[in-house]
């Protein structure tokens, strides 16, 4: 077991209880800001090299996101590590009730290529400021950033508490035999019923961040140029490498026809007549990535874009017509900048079709009607919903971010990601006095007794409340 | 064996019907459940007699007054439950609605264990419909009477096809479990669980696993002794020391040693008089391999009092063994007996080192009469629950959420914390179509200014 070691000199620092007091995790933390500050550049160039990230669109999704949840941590996490007291019965009263915030203890978080700083860091951020220790595994499929997190993480953190493994599906399978008191795992659903798998060996809680297709519905009643532009910019960020990406449309022919010279006319107006020129768009993570998503192109009708130059593992924003959900671009999450419209006869064909699939992580639906955008909702289920818009849902630190299913269990971001990595232990601190009151409780039972003890411990139903 | 994916089935369809989603159904289903508990109530009194020997206001006091409470408070708590949250916005949403939605998972499944086989079906259900879920619930076939009533019942009170009981013992759970389910809560011991969990890794479902281990109980030299254990005796030896958040095993200073085994004879002598056995408060072992298992953890201990046993009756007395190693049997697995080892340790420090060598605990009980020994002992160790100067306690409380860390599970529930757990929480941000302005500056072509 190559991570023996480096897994129990983790724990001896987590038995000292050096992580637990607030100044050691407002150090840590940070110190991982001045890591965000001092290492900008490296961070915009790595993601640069791994993916053709724009540095805009770095700047935005992998540092400014997560100098936010920084601050939001650091801003609250006295308020977040205090108990949490808690309403008492009756027989209570008189005692201390409380919700203890305990660390974990060590964690693994294991996290993708699309976003290799902020699905590091965001997890990150909560399981330090949780007062937990952490190894964290990077994607090698970003081997920029990779090399990146290895080499200078350690010089910002305590190399006692947190350390950075590399390395591919053979290392990671060697450290998932460790003993770990949480796993933070964020990818796709196959690896994740190995990680749960992995994890249920030593009954280590998981939080799961998989993915799927998510669905986007357009009704008629909208406005055409401003749902073209956000579900372009939605579709196209990160050269569509993005868990949250619309990852389909769903809509009527007649909004298919309206829709096409919008959508052209949107990734114009982003990228200009050439992409492959335009600074402000990516490019595919890896070969194997750049044929699989080439081959999806084969479904429906090329509209819009469809050209790929190898070389550059450039893929055109690309537009589907026409395509059935028998198609290839209908059988597998994209994560590529291509996106099929699937043509539905009407808003309750396209709530079947999105049923009839797994919950998808996120959902969209777009319509000047806020009647149908509250169908949809309602009608479905998914990690979260974004109306009108896409991925604005998950920017927000007071939304949990996660999905359901096969698309994740559990969430995190601003607080939630605080209470993911922490247990949640529920604590009574009573009266040693007062022996009396305890007294119906004891054998020998009798009636009597029972009357008292109901008497204390029931919960009497207010006048039933018609007004549901 | 076709028969579960049948009744799973049946379940997911009446799910996917909708029926189940609406707050009215939902508390016309814990109505139902009200009135089954108390129509009812001779006859799952006599079930838990039959299957652990529990005698009424016993079996009412533990099995049947916290349903009825759970019951009552999810009822009337529930439309604030199930409303949703709005959340704190920022600048670019200062205009949108956002809020945090509840929504139900689908089809849960519920596996009961035998100890309190009445309870430990009924509160999670109770929070799953709640949530308005399907639920499909799977009794311990070791409490054979309690759960054949349970199957008998729930079908003359709730929705047949949301709430079906499928009984049977490992190869009708195993079948169960290669289902997919939306969530499954299991209460049992840990390597049962760790199979449960690697089912549910299959599905990718959640769960929620209550699980045991052994709670450790630290009496402090400083402390009202005849108090202290009379309520560890209390916790200890009820349903037989068969609870899984019953004092395992005492800590204590050598010193004291004596004297905690003179007040907790006192106090057995006060609860169940001269003839345990003949009390009609003092409950068996469950059958006949638990008592082999018991039993035999008795071997070479010393016993201070006690260690009388009947295998007819499954009878064993409250036992308590003094200098006890913590090599030896009894300190290795979970005793879930009326056996009562004591550990002695030279101090708080080593009873804290003593603590954490070892798997966390579900629940951890120090008693103390000074405070700040006690607040430490909470800050040094990890466990599911604490109580301090008392045992068993915390799981009355319903706003507590109860459960179990590392070994001893995860996830937790009661009151709210179940409608939270057989939930789903789904964010919503709804914007405006128009107002597109605000939406420029993050569109590309980029500028430097718009960063």
């Amino acid at each position: 077991n190559p991570y023996a070691g480096l897994v129990s000199h983790l724990r001896a620092s987590w038995l000292s209880g050096k992580t637990r007091p607030m100044e050691y995790r407002v150090t840590q933390l940070e110190a991982l800001g001045r890591f965000l500050d001092e290492k900008k550049q490296e961070i915009l160039e790595a993601t640069d090299l791994d993916m053709g990230k724009p540095s805009f669109e770095a700047y935005f999704s992998e540092i400014l996101l997560c100098k936010n949840e920084l601050n939001v941590t650091l801003n609250n996490l006295c308020h977040w590590m205090k108990d949490e007291h808690v309403d008492k019965n009756l027989v209570m009263q008189l005692d201390s009730a409380f919700i203890r915030k305990d660390p974990y203890g060590v964690v693994l978080i294991i996290a993708p290529w699309n976003y290799p700083f902020q699905l590091v860091l965001v997890p990150l951020i909560g399981a330090i400021a949780a007062g937990n220790c952490a190894i964290i595994k990077p994607s090698e499929i970003s081997k920029n950033s990779e090399r990146l997190l290895a080499e200078t993480l350690s010089c910002y953190l305590d190399n006692d508490c947190f350390a950075v493994v590399t390395g591919g599906v053979e290392e990671s399978t060697r450290l998932l035999e460790n003993k770990f008191d949480y796993i933070f795992f964020t990818g796709s659903p196959s690896v994740g019923r190995i990680v749960m798998t992995a994890a249920a060996k030593h009954l280590t809680p998981v939080t799961l961040e998989l993915g799927g297709k998510n669905p986007c519905y357009v009704s008629d009643t909208c406005d055409i140029a401003n749902v073209a532009r956000r579900v372009a910019w939605g579709r196209f960020f990160n050269a569509g490498q993005t868990c949250i990406a619309p990852d389909y449309l769903l809509c009527t022919l007649e909004m298919q026809e309206k829709l096409l010279p919008a959508l052209r006319e949107a990734i114009t107006e982003f990228f200009g007549s050439n992409p492959q020129e335009s600074p402000d768009f990516g490019r595919i993570v890896g070969d194997k990535q750049f044929q699989r998503i080439r081959a999806l192109l084969h479904s429906g009708r090329v509209a819009i874009g469809g050209q790929t130059d190898e070389a550059e593992r450039y893929i055109a924003p690309t537009v589907l017509a026409d395509v059935l959900p028998t198609d290839p671009a209908m059988q597998e999450e994209i994560f590529g900048p291509v996106l099929p419209i699937v043509v539905v006869a009407n808003m309750d064909e396209a709530i079947d079709f999105i049923n009839a699939r797994p919950r998808p992580l996120a959902l969209y639906a777009f319509s000047c009607d806020s009647k149908v955008v509250n169908q949809v909702l309602e009608r479905t289920s998914s990690g979260g919903f974004c109306g009108n818009d896409t991925l604005m849902h998950v920017t927000m630190t007071s939304l949990p971010f996660g999905g359901i299913g096969r698309s994740g269990l559990g969430k995190y971001h601003g607080k939630f990601t605080f209470d993911t990595f922490s247990h949640h232990r529920g604590c009574l601190h009573r009266n040693m006095g007062l022996e009396t009151l305890n007294a119906p409780r004891y054998p020998p039972y009798t009636e009597q007794k029972l009357g008292l003890l109901t008497a204390a411990f029931e919960v009497k139903r207010r006048s039933t409340c018609t007004v549901l | 064996m076709e028969r579960m994916q049948q009744v799973v089935s049946r379940a997911r369809a009446a799910f996917n019907s909708g029926r189940s989603r609406s707050l009215e159904f939902r508390i016309q289903q814990l109505k139902a459940l009200e009135r089954m508990v108390q129509e009812k109530e001779k006859d799952i009194l006599a079930a838990l007699h039959a299957d652990l020997h529990k005698g009424g206001p016993n079996a009412y006091s533990h099995e049947i007054l916290g349903v009825l409470a759970e019951l009552a408070q999810t009822m009337e708590k529930l439309p604030s439950w199930a409303a949703p949250q709005p959340v704190k916005k920022n600048l670019m949403t200062m205009r949108d609605e956002a809020y945090i939605a509840y929504e139900p998972l689908g089809v849960v499944l519920v596996i009961g264990a035998w100890n309190y086989p009445f309870v430990l079906v009924m509160q999670p259900l109770i929070g799953a419909i709640a949530a308005g879920n399907a639920v499909v619930v799977k009794p311990s076939e070791v409490s054979e009477n309690t759960a054949q009533l349970v199957a008998d019942l729930l079908p003359q009170y709730l929705d047949r096809e949301l709430y079906p009981v499928v009984t049977g013992g490992v190869p009708e759970t195993t079948e169960l479990l290669t289902q997919r389910f939306d969530h499954i809560l299991y209460t049992g011991n840990s390597a049962v669980g760790k199979i449960v969990m690697a089912a549910a890794a299959k599905h990718l479902t959640p769960v929620t696993l209550e699980l045991g281990g052994k709670s450790p109980c630290y009496i402090d030299k400083d402390c009202d002794l005849a108090v202290a254990c009379r309520r560890i005796t209390w916790g200890k030896y009820m349903n037989c020391g068969q609870t899984c958040i019953a004092p395992d095993y005492i800590l204590c200073e050598p010193s004291i040693q004596g004297k905690v085994v003179e007040n907790i004879k006192a106090t057995l002598q006060e609860f169940y008089g001269e003839d345990v056995k003949s009390s009609p408060d003092y409950e068996r072992i469950v059958n006949k391999r638990h008592f082999q298992r018991v039993l035999g953890l008795l071997e070479g201990q010393k016993i201070a009092h006690g260690g009388e046993a009947d295998e007819a009756s499954c009878f064993i007395a409250p036992t308590i063994l003094t200098d006890v190693s913590p090599e030896s049997k009894v300190m290795e697995e979970e005793i879930f007996g009326p056996v009562l080892p004591i550990v002695t340790v030279k101090s708080v420090e080593e009873a804290i080192e003593f603590i954490n060598r070892r798997e966390k605990p579900l629940a951890l009980y120090v008693f103390s009469n000074n405070k700040q020994l006690i607040k430490r002992v909470i800050s040094e160790t990890s466990s599911g629950g604490v109580t301090g100067n008392d045992v068993i306690m915390h799981f009355f409380l319903s706003t507590l959420p109860f459960g179990g860390v590392g070994h001893s599970g995860m996830g937790a529930y009661h009151g709210r914390h179940s409608f939270e757990t057989f939930s789903h929480r789904r964010s919503c941000l709804i914007k405006d179509l128009k107002m597109e302005s605000t939406n420029k500056i993050r569109y590309p072509p980029v500028s430097q200014k718009k960063v």
